[in-house]
């Protein structure tokens, strides 16, 4: 048995005599209810002989021999210096008074128990002490030599510490000659050493700690905490893993490093809103249909609502993830699809100023255009003479002769006309099957890319500061000509501590000034693949746009500006440029009202952006003389009008948004005994945000003068080609605004570090919904427990010295802005069509609207083998989504074809486990992390069944099915050819070609359902070798168990020529043996199209693994003596590697491939930087 | 345990707490949107009145004798099951617009009849206050007067009070679902609800929108409710009340022969604006057009008749519809004055006034025919004159929907007109008073509201 006294040693500093009284009192009671019973001798002897063991040691021997039971406050016990005992058969007090003699330890001897307490000092005995006490002196270095400014002295077993000044010295006066001190610093083994005058140097060795997470601490955004007092799911980013990679943002940084994190390629997307589209990134899966989907990215303490590329990745210290409802729901309603908290660098107290710079250059090729398959522009000439053959063409030849007709097709038509100047043009149209139009845009209007980083920070602090000062500039020149992207920071934070340390005060300053330029409109290939678009000796060529090249021709000699578009000239022009302003300015203070025990933090945040597009549409360019000519008209005197007037077009969008935010936080933490600990927080907070949106266009606009012409945008002019038109004013204004008001509280009680059971909870208003809604609203909550199985006495299992289990339940909100609990109309922009401003309905009244609910379940076991050689966790976790906000059918005569409320449920499950092992720690020293999540969503409850099988084949996303996963993909069932070339699907079991009763059927049966698009299976694996200075890591990430639909061979489809399987089409009989490519009919049919496109055969395994990158890094420590540089690194960085297996044949890459689309790949990246300390 | 650090706790909380909550209603009623309105002000129910996107019917214009089909290939199957009036047109395809949109419209009129309710007094009393409502009660007669025509049998005075008209929606309130009214109650709603609008509205005629209705559209759709009721007495009076109103036509002389869109917005004919919704391509006009026109109908057309080359374009052999008074590719579906005219006309010879239906029609015909070109029409026996204004009524109101109610009343007064097209090599016919001019209800509303189906 071993008890534990009430502990009230820590409270002395800090309570009130009276209260000190009260405790006392309790303690005597107890101690003399022990006495009571106790009668009996002790008479039982005592022999021992050790040599520096602890108290507890010799109390557990004495209690072998004796079978006294000991109680002891722990704490105090252990604090107390190791002793050497030897003596033989004494009896007990005799015993015990020699274990105790110096050591300030009172005992009682009870029944069959001792009570061991601190001996209360009377003030002789301070007096005493004082004159035996010495005043100790020293220096702290690292191992060669250079101080370490800022390392940490404590007295061991009490609150008494200092800190080393610049040179590494420290003083600490009076302290017990026997004592021990601890010295400390970040980054080095922890030293013990014994107490004297002059300590003369202490030399710190650097720790070794890259594999095992020593004091890892997440943030919430509220808190930070050890990650081992944590029961939530947290996946912690330190700043040397964030440093890995190379780029411009943060958030990219955290691919392939971050377990249950995926990064969804656009390819694969099923849309890019915000609500109800697939985000950039998803924490474990998806659990919402047509809500918000992004996570909530926090800095620091608050969100962040700039835009994310503003943040400067070099300002960042680390990042923790927030994967589960512990970790997650303090952030309630907006905790729904997980949180990214990035914490920024701060500075250090009793620091000398260190300066650190970082820069590097990321070089990358050209896009490689000729990645996306496409017809060759013979085959499509080809293409083009079977259609205009069938005639296909005919009727606007006729009918609209000035409709925008290829340069193939106007050939044709003139050879059709004219069939004497046959082979003459024969010869030009052999002439446009020679050209690429690709080759031209790669040499003019791409090139190599070139992203420079550079960062520099200056930080440190004395006593009472700490700050932390940065400046970062990128320049990044993008890989079409005269595209870029500049971006400036600063960012200074400093904190002062006032009153004694009481109180703490940190102001901090973000600021963002990003200007990017883009002029030229990337490669989509959606005209014709035959345009040259400059000649032989270097002239910018015209291609034929908008209008037949005749009706232009025309029109070329009436006075008016040049018809024609030219590309090539118009590449370099600067017309297009985005600025970004965004400052982010915080105040945070803290008050200690009683130290250690309760603070309280003020948090208040001002965030505010601008951000300008300015277009300007040069009467140079294309696109204005155009809309000029268009517009203008000549008066029968000759004089011409111009409604549009000359000059540039401008357009200008400007956004802006304010934010404030402000919190009210208590603190309190407070250890009872050496157990018990209790930790908690509750405040409240505020937030208002809001954004304006301003968009301005001018004509006739003179840069010079900064003036303008207006415009008539109420008449109806006769357009030089074409119909009747208003010239388009777009001017616009609008803005949102959004209100949050919360509570919160979160707390934990932890006993013996072993148990932890933690809390939280958190209640969210909005203006969102209305004041009525929110009333019913219930409380987002979540608890946790976590057991630190390997603490146990019993256990034994020295193999496996960590072993933790750790469970939590709760729930996390989420919610859709499209929604109000009001009838509410939207005013439509622009006019109903008799110029009159109109609104439409779109929301009728919903009073029982609420936000959406994610019930998170989430079990994990961390370990630890001996030594680490495998450490590691694995976590599962189970997200139901309730209440989702979903469609639900209503009768039409309501006015309404669906209602939207809380009508959806959806689960999602998965698997995150971690690994990382030490494989080699000699020399060369061999780590391996390795991440792998698997996660499955399933709809379990929708009630909008909607529409025909082609509706949930061709966007299942929007037509979830109960049962299957939200990105479920269906196809058509396929069977093959037949000999007329005409796909052939089943519909009831039995083969028919009638297309359309296969894409209106209602029988999801008639579908074959494949899988999911986004993979179920997906991680990394990241091998680091370290030798002497060299660093070398690479990374192999994989996604499995998912499928993605290819894009074929499809007449109707958009950018006609893009497509990949022409050659491979059935062109005669005995070719359905061959391929599955279906013949060219005319005319041609949409549904057997839609048909072929949507079908089983189309569909490819995602499945893959690839080289994601390789990292080195030369970092010199030794020669750095007769340098300025503190240290100095080199690395080298290549992303983008490409493939290492892939499952499809066809040798495609599932990144860039899906939904029937291809895109161009990301190029390869190079990078090589220097990152310096000074 | 310690009082004083619970003392700390509790009055710091309350501190936090107070300073905070004092204005946090207030602070959370701010509107979350500047484009998000909860409509409340006379303005903002004109503005939901004044949504011209929602349009009118369209599978009128689908299954009437108009047009004929040169190639089925990117037709809907809607569209063609609707063309050869199958017992199912729908196949379980949903939604349709022809019914959603209507209404749509009779739920922002009912939102807004709800919302103008709660206005003050002076707002109601005052001359927008009463547009309003009127405009409103309007906006419902006229979608179940387009709703009507489609999914319930043609009016016969003898059987209206038993066949099956229209579920009559009468509030906003989505979970009040309405069984089906009979034919006679559907139309003395739409009568009733015309007869209020034109005691609110005044004599004013919005020549600059067009698609808000006045005294004079109002007295239109009256007349030509009472005409569908063959009631020719009462669509007669309200005929030369919506004249004495507004009664100017258009000279077709002065209209473009060429222009592919003849017609301007403001064309003084329009009394009220509306056109059809685009869920059938098939009545797409102009250059989005996909048929032909019907080749026989063309032929009635003279040659010095103006609407020959403004109406249509020759692709080949073909005669192709340009866009109309609608100006877009939707056809019009409002009321415009020349269907006034006609309306007068035929009631004038129905009562058997056939000097004065003689002088309608010319007085109309006059300005459809190059100038100095036009033969004044004349005839002294009824029968001929009602012909020759069906006719014209046929000829002047193509495109517009109207045909397929005629079919339907004229073959109640005996008609008997027999319809019939051909599609993939197979024949169909539609007898006079056949079931199947009464269009199935599209099966969600059958499945969510279990009104009754028609029987085809």
């Amino acid at each position: 048995m071993k008890i534990i006294a009430f502990n009230y040693g820590r409270l002395r500093l800090w309570l009130p005599p009276k209260i000190l009284l009260i405790m006392r009192l309790i303690i005597i009671i107890m101690t003399t209810c022990l006495l009571q019973v106790s009668a009996s001798s002790f008479g039982q002897q005592v022999t021992l002989s050790e040599k520096n063991v602890s108290l507890e040691k010799i109390f557990q021997l004495i209690r072998q021999q004796t079978g006294y039971d000991f109680l002891y406050d722990g704490k105090e016990i252990q604090s107390a210096k190791p002793v050497d005992v030897n003596f033989k058969n004494l009896d007990l007090r005799g015993a015990l008074k020699k274990c105790l003699e110096d050591q300030g330890f009172e005992f009682e001897i009870g029944d069959k128990s001792v009570v061991v307490t601190k001996k209360t000092s009377s003030l002789i005995d301070r007096i005493a002490g004082a004159l035996t006490n010495i005043d100790v002196r020293g220096r702290v270095t690292d191992e060669s030599g250079n101080a370490l400014p800022g390392a940490v002295i404590k007295v061991k077993g009490t609150n008494r510490s200092t800190s080393a000044n610049d040179k590494g010295e420290f003083f600490l006066g009076n302290v017990d000659e026997k004592a021990v001190l601890i010295i400390a610093y970040v980054g080095y083994e922890t030293r013990e050493v014994a107490a004297a005058k002059d300590l003369g140097t202490v030399s710190l060795k650097l720790a070794n700690n890259a594999l095992e997470e020593v004091n890892v601490t997440v943030s919430t955004g509220y808190q930070t905490l050890p990650k081992e007092r944590a029961t939530g799911s947290f996946a912690h980013v330190d700043n040397k893993l964030l440093n890995r990679s190379v780029s411009t943002d943060i958030l990219s940084r955290l691919d392939g490093v971050t377990s249950g994190l995926i990064f969804n390629k656009d390819a694969n997307r099923t849309g890019f809103s915000k609500e109800g589209g697939d985000p950039g990134i998803s924490i474990r899966g998806r659990s919402t249909l047509f809500a918000n989907t992004e996570p909530l990215i926090i800095l620091d303490n608050f969100p962040y609502d700039g835009d994310l590329s503003n943040i400067n990745p070099n300002d960042i210290e680390s990042v923790t993830v927030l994967k589960d409802a512990a970790a997650a729901s303090i952030w309630g309603v907006r905790a729904g699809n997980g949180v990214i908290v990035l914490t920024s660098k701060k500075g250090k107290i009793n620091q000398a100023p260190k300066i650190s710079l970082n820069s590097n250059f990321t070089f990358s090729g050209k896009p490689d255009l000729y990645k996306v398959p496409q017809m060759t522009s013979k085959q499509y000439i080809e293409y083009e003479k079977f259609l205009f053959d069938n005639g296909e063409y005919d009727l606007y030849l006729d009918y609209i002769p000035t409709n925008v007709q290829s340069p193939v097709i106007d050939i044709l038509e003139k050879i059709r006309k004219n069939p004497g100047s046959k082979d003459e043009l024969t010869k030009q149209l052999n002439a446009l099957g020679q050209i690429d139009t690709r080759d031209d845009f790669t040499k003019y209007f791409l090139r190599n890319s070139l992203n420079q980083q550079y960062a520099l920070n200056v930080n440190g602090g004395s006593a009472t500061n700490q700050y932390f000062i940065s400046g970062g500039f990128d320049r990044n020149l993008l890989n079409q000509v005269s595209d870029s992207y500049n971006r400036f920071n600063l960012s200074a934070n400093n904190s002062l501590n006032l009153l004694n340390s009481r109180l703490t005060l940190d102001a901090n300053l973000l600021f963002t000034r990003s200007r990017t330029v883009r002029n030229v409109a990337p490669y989509r290939g959606d005209t014709y693949p035959y345009e040259q678009l400059v000649d032989q000796n270097g002239n910018a060529l015209p291609v034929i746009r908008d209008f037949r090249q005749a009706s232009k021709d025309e029109l070329s000699n009436i006075g008016l500006l040049d018809w024609n578009y030219y590309p090539y000239n118009e590449r370099l022009n600067n017309g297009n440029v985005s600025t970004l302003i965004d400052y982010r300015l915080g105040l945070h203070l803290n008050y200690k009202i009683l130290p250690e025990i309760l603070n309280f933090d003020v948090n208040y945040l001002f965030q505010q952006g601008n951000s300008e597009q300015n277009t300007n549409y040069d009467q140079s360019l294309y696109y204005t003389r155009l809309q000029i000519n268009q517009f203008s008209n000549t008066e029968p005197s000759g004089t011409i009008n111009y409604p549009v007037p000359l000059g540039s077009i401008i357009y200008n969008s400007n956004n802006k948004y304010i934010s404030n935010s402000g919190r009210l936080q208590l603190n309190y933490r407070q250890q009872f005994g050496s157990k018990h600990e209790i930790n908690a927080i509750f405040g409240t907070e505020i937030k208002d945000y809001n954004s304006n949106a301003k968009i301005d266009q001018l004509y006739g606009y003179n840069e010079s003068t900064a003036t303008s012409v207006p415009v008539n945008q109420f008449i109806d002019y006769q357009k030089r080609i074409g119909y009747t038109s208003r010239i388009a004013v777009n001017n616009s204004q609008s803005g949102t605004v959004d209100r949050f008001f919360s509570y919160f509280a979160n707390g934990s009680y932890s006993f013996d570090k072993r148990y932890i059971l933690s809390a939280s909870a958190r209640k969210d208003e909005s203006n969102l919904f209305g004041v009525d809604a929110n009333k019913k609203g219930v409380p987002l909550y979540s608890i946790g427990i976590s057991w630190d199985i390997s603490r146990e006495n019993f256990y034994k299992f020295s193999l496996l010295p960590y072993l933790r289990l750790r469970l939590t339940d709760g729930y996390n909100g989420n919610l859709s802005k499209n929604l109000s609990a009001y009838t509410t109309a939207e005013v439509i922009a622009g006019f109903n069509r008799y110029t009159s401003p109109f609104q439409r309905i779109v929301n009728p009244p919903n009073p029982s609207l609420s936000w959406e609910k994610v019930h998170v379940y989430n079990v994990a076991l961390d370990f630890g083998f001996k030594n680490n050689v495998i450490a590691g966790s694995v976590e599962y976790y189970s997200k139901k989504g309730l209440d989702l906000i979903g469609n639900s059918p209503v009768a039409p005569q309501t006015g309404l074809l669906q209602f939207t409320g809380n009508t959806a449920d959806m689960l999602t499950k998965g698997l995150d486990v971690s690994l990382n092992s030490l494989n080699v720690n000699r020399k060369i020293r061999w780590t391996t992390n390795f991440l792998l999540s698997y996660v499955t969503d399933k709809i379990t409850s929708y009630k909008l069944q909607k529409g025909i099988n082609q509706t949930i084949v061709e966007g299942n996303y929007l037509n979830p099915i109960v049962g299957k996963p939200y990105s479920s993909i269906f196809s058509y069932k396929w069977s093959g050819l037949d000999d007329k070339g005409n796909p052939v699907g089943l519909l009831e079991g039995e083969k028919t070609a009638d297309y359309a009763a296969i894409l209106n059927s209602i029988d999801i049966n008639n579908l074959d359902y494949i899988g999911t698009s986004g993979p179920s299976y997906f991680g990394n694996l990241r091998n680091n070798f370290e030798y002497k200075g060299f660093e070398l890591s690479f990374n192999i990430s994989y996604k499995l168990g998912y499928y993605f639909r290819r894009g074929s061979f499809s007449p109707l489809g958009s950018g006609g020529y893009k497509q990949a399987d022409y050659n491979k089409r059935w062109q005669s009989p005995g070719d359905e043996k061959i391929t599955n490519v279906p013949s060219l009919v005319y005319p041609l049919d949409p549904q057997r199209e839609s048909f072929y496109n949507g079908s089983s055969v189309l569909i490819e395994k995602g499945d893959h693994i690839r080289l994601q990158d390789i990292q080195l890094t030369y970092t010199i420590s030794n020669k750095l003596k007769n340098t300025p540089f503190k240290n100095f690194k080199i690395y080298g960085y290549v992303n983008n590697l490409g493939i290492l297996w892939r499952a499809n044949k066809l040798g495609m890459d599932p990144d860039y491939t899906g939904n029937g689309n291809y895109s161009i790949p990301t190029s390869k990246n190079w990078s090589i930087g220097l990152t310096a300390g000074f | 345990m310690n009082i004083n650090i619970s003392k700390y706790v509790l009055f710091t909380a309350v501190f936090f707490l107070t300073s905070l909550l004092s204005c946090k209603k207030d602070f959370l009623n701010k509107k979350p949107n500047t484009n998000i309105v909860i409509p409340s002000t006379l303005a903002d129910m004109t503005q939901l009145l004044d949504d011209t996107n929602v349009y009118n019917t369209s599978l009128d214009i689908v299954s009437a004798d108009e047009y004929l089909y040169t190639s089925t290939a990117s037709v809907k199957q809607i569209e063609k099951n609707a063309y050869v009036w199958l017992p199912d047109i729908y196949r379980g395809e949903k939604p349709i617009s022809d019914w959603t949109l209507p209404y749509n419209r009779i739920f922002t009129a009912n939102v807004v009849l709800e919302e103008w309710e709660k206005l003050s007094e002076i707002d109601k009393n005052s001359v927008q206050g009463k547009y309003v409502k009127g405009w409103a009660s309007f906006t419902r007669a006229f979608q179940y007067y387009s709703l009507v025509q489609l999914f319930s049998k043609a009016y016969d005075k003898s059987t209206a009070e038993s066949d099956l008209g229209m579920p009559l929606k009468l509030s906003p309130n989505v979970n009040n679902i309405e069984q089906r009214a009979s034919v006679q109650k559907t139309y003395d709603f739409i009568i009733s609800e015309l007869e209020s609008s034109i005691n609110l509205f005044s004599n004013a005629f919005p020549t600059q929108n067009r698609n808000r209705p006045s005294k004079a559209a109002a007295l239109a759709l009256l007349a030509r409710t009472y005409l569908c009721m063959a009631e020719y007495e009462k669509a007669l009076n309200a005929a030369n009340a919506s004249l004495s109103y507004y009664d100017q036509l258009l000279d077709y002389n002065g209209i473009s022969k060429t222009a592919s869109k003849p017609f301007d917005r403001f064309n003084v004919e329009i009394l009220f604006y509306d056109q059809a919704n685009q869920g059938f391509p098939s009545i797409f006009t102009g250059a989005s057009a996909r048929t032909i026109v019907n080749s026989e109908l063309i032929s009635t057309y003279d040659d010095n008749d103006l609407r020959k080359v403004i109406f249509f374009s020759k692709s080949g052999q073909n005669s192709i519809i340009k866009d109309g008074y609608s100006t877009s590719a939707l056809p019009f579906k409002g009321i415009a004055v020349d269907e006034v005219y006609l309306i007068k006309a035929e009631c004038q010879i129905r009562n058997n006034d056939k000097e004065g239906a003689v002088s309608t029609i010319n007085k109309l015909l006059e300005k459809r025919f190059a100038t100095g070109l036009y033969t004044p029409f004349y005839s002294d026996s009824p029968s001929v004159i009602l012909d020759k204004i069906l006719t014209e009524r046929r000829k002047e109101l193509i495109w517009r929907g109207l045909r397929w109610c005629d079919l339907k009343r004229l073959n109640v007064s005996g008609a008997n007109i027999t319809i019939s097209r051909t599609l993939d090599g197979k024949t169909y016919t539609l007898a006079p008073n056949d079931r199947k001019y009464v269009l199935p209800i599209p099966d969600d509303e059958i499945a969510y509201s279990r009104i009754q189906q028609n029987i085809r």
